[in-house]
């Protein structure tokens, strides 16, 4: 009886530990859903992060470019094109620093999923929804999982009476990366339409 | 109380312990930490938190305004939104905060630079790069955003030198008849149709990307202003919650800042930043000299912290562990 009594408390307590952990939210971005993501994508990679440059534009704010070398091209890479680069806005140059809640954030050596849309006539490719078009490559206990960085970010979303509501995005929990790739080769030869979120 | 019962008791007190009621501080800060958030952490932890060296402030309103909302309607959100983060209780006394208005800016560029600087609220169409045609194609800023607060700070110290908050204004032109934005009255705003989407609380965003402005990250308390509403529709991210004022009161605690204070920026006042001196038009591919000198959040340390929560976890996971061994071991004995 007692040993139940325990379950039963033990249980609570891995429960009331997991609500201290709820995910953070920020800055206010319309959230997308992986149909989305993939619809909004010139190009979807999966690659590790060389590194990162920033640089200032003309206007005067700050671009980093992350240099990603390519694993796998899920769409819109060239057959000879081993390397992509993508941009985010902010940056650090000497002791100054421009920082914009929401832009993802790359440490050398990650390996990531991105998906990103070709800038104008002035930037290059960019994350799409900000840090929603990132996904981080992990491996925990020998298994290969994605979550999708959602730093700094609240996601909102229209709701059927056409007012913001809290969205979970693309992907609210980790997944398996081969699940996770599989889902997106899917979506990418199906055209990726619809607006099923 | 019984030694059987003794175990259970002291898991359940440890649950309920490690559960922060809802005044306990639970807001990050933003930090100069640029490295990946790894984890399931709610905050960066590691990294220099943001702050303001003279929180005296002041900010301004670019006189073009939004085309979905006149600039006095424009004014009374934005004022009204400083003056509740300004207004703020701690303990009896203002943090040492001050907002002061500059009137209208003509400035629709984040920038920070030493020639004069202001730290400007602009409604931005194209949203984007603002030296680009409308009908560029220019995704610099991320066309799914509402708003984004630009901060210039410090590489290493967090100490920020400029905000300027940029907000989407040709967001869903095409499905919002009335425009994204308006001033809601108090009941909330109307709530529109799938085909027709109602306008969001002008107020409630500004609030929120306020915080932003003086350093606060988000929180993972859901009533905060600094966390997602789960309905957008209403305007209760006007109304700071016990964890927003935490934050205000823990980094800015009650000083001696007053409204004479000298809320002039850093490098001086410069209400227009898209004329030179000679008042000639600043070129898009000249921008002002970068001083020489010069995300992710942090969690407050404060009541039951979240950058606490990975060892909360594993403890009560091994208290409840501890529990369920006991009782078998006594009935070997």
């Amino acid at each position: 009886m007692l040993r139940l009594k325990s379950l039963f408390v033990l249980v609570g307590s891995i429960l009331g530990a997991l609500l201290l952990v709820s995910p953070a939210q920020g800055s206010i971005v319309q959230a997308l859903a992986l149909n989305e993501l993939v619809l909004h994508a010139d190009q979807i990679v999966l690659g590790r992060v060389l590194f990162s440059e920033t640089f200032q534009y003309p206007d005067g704010q700050f671009g980093t470019w992350h240099r990603i070398q390519i694993e796998e091209d899920i769409r819109g890479t060239s057959a000879d094109e081993r390397e992509v680069i993508v941009e985010t806005l902010g940056g650090r140059i000497g002791d100054l620093a421009m920082h914009v809640e929401g832009e993802p954030a790359f440490s050398v050596g990650e390996r990531v999923i991105l998906f990103m849309r070709r800038g104008g006539p002035y930037t290059a490719s960019r994350p799409v929804g900000m840090g929603q078009g990132v996904m981080r490559v992990r491996t925990e206990q020998g298994t290969e999982t994605v979550t999708q960085s959602r730093e700094g970010m609240l996601l909102m979303r229209r709701n059927g009476r056409g007012g913001w509501q809290k969205s979970v995005g693309a992907l609210p929990t980790k997944e398996r990366l081969d699940a996770f790739l599989s889902k997106v080769r899917f979506l990418v030869q199906d055209g990726a339409g619809g607006d099923d979120e | 109380m019984s030694s059987r019962a003794f175990p259970s008791a002291v898991l359940v007190f440890a649950v309920f312990a490690c559960i922060p009621p809802s005044d306990v501080a639970a807001y990050c800060r933003m930090t100069t930490e640029t490295q990946a958030q790894v984890g399931d952490a709610p905050c960066v932890e590691t990294g220099a938190p943001f702050f303001w060296k003279n929180p005296c402030l002041s900010y301004a309103i670019d006189e073009r305004g939004s085309r979905w909302m006149t600039n006095e309607e424009i004014e009374e959100a934005v004022d009204l939104a400083f003056e509740t983060w300004e207004n703020v209780d701690c303990g009896g006394l203002p943090p040492n905060l001050i907002f002061t208005s500059n009137g209208p800016s003509t400035c629709r560029r984040p920038e920070f630079n030493n020639n004069g600087n202001v730290n400007t609220i602009a409604f931005l169409d194209p949203w984007g790069n603002p030296c680009a045609d409308r009908n560029d194609i220019d995704y610099r800023y991320e066309p799914f955003a509402l708003a984004v607060t630009v901060v210039w700070r410090n590489g290493s110290s967090g100490e920020v030198f400029d905000a300027d908050i940029m907000v989407n204004d040709q967001l869903a032109s095409s499905v919002n008849a009335g425009g994204p934005y308006a001033n809601c009255p108090d009941t909330g705003c109307p709530p529109g149709s799938a085909g027709s989407p109602g306008p969001s609380d002008l107020r409630s965003i500004v609030t929120h990307e306020i915080g932003h402005f003086i350093g606060i990250g988000h929180s993972n308390i859901e009533d905060a202003t600094m966390y997602a509403k789960t309905e957008q529709t209403s305007v209760s991210n006007r109304t700071l919650a016990q964890d927003d004022i935490n934050a205000v009161c823990d980094i800015y605690p009650p000083g001696n800042l007053d409204q004479f204070c000298d809320a002039t920026p850093l490098g001086g006042l410069e209400l227009n930043c898209e004329t030179d001196e000679f008042g000639e038009p600043v070129a898009c591919d000249e921008p002002g000299s970068i001083p020489a000198n010069g995300g992710g959040c942090r969690c407050s340390a404060a009541g039951g912290a979240p950058s606490d929560v990975p060892w909360a976890t594993v403890l009560l996971v091994l208290i409840g562990l501890a529990a369920m061994r006991r009782p078998s071991r006594r009935r070997h004995t």
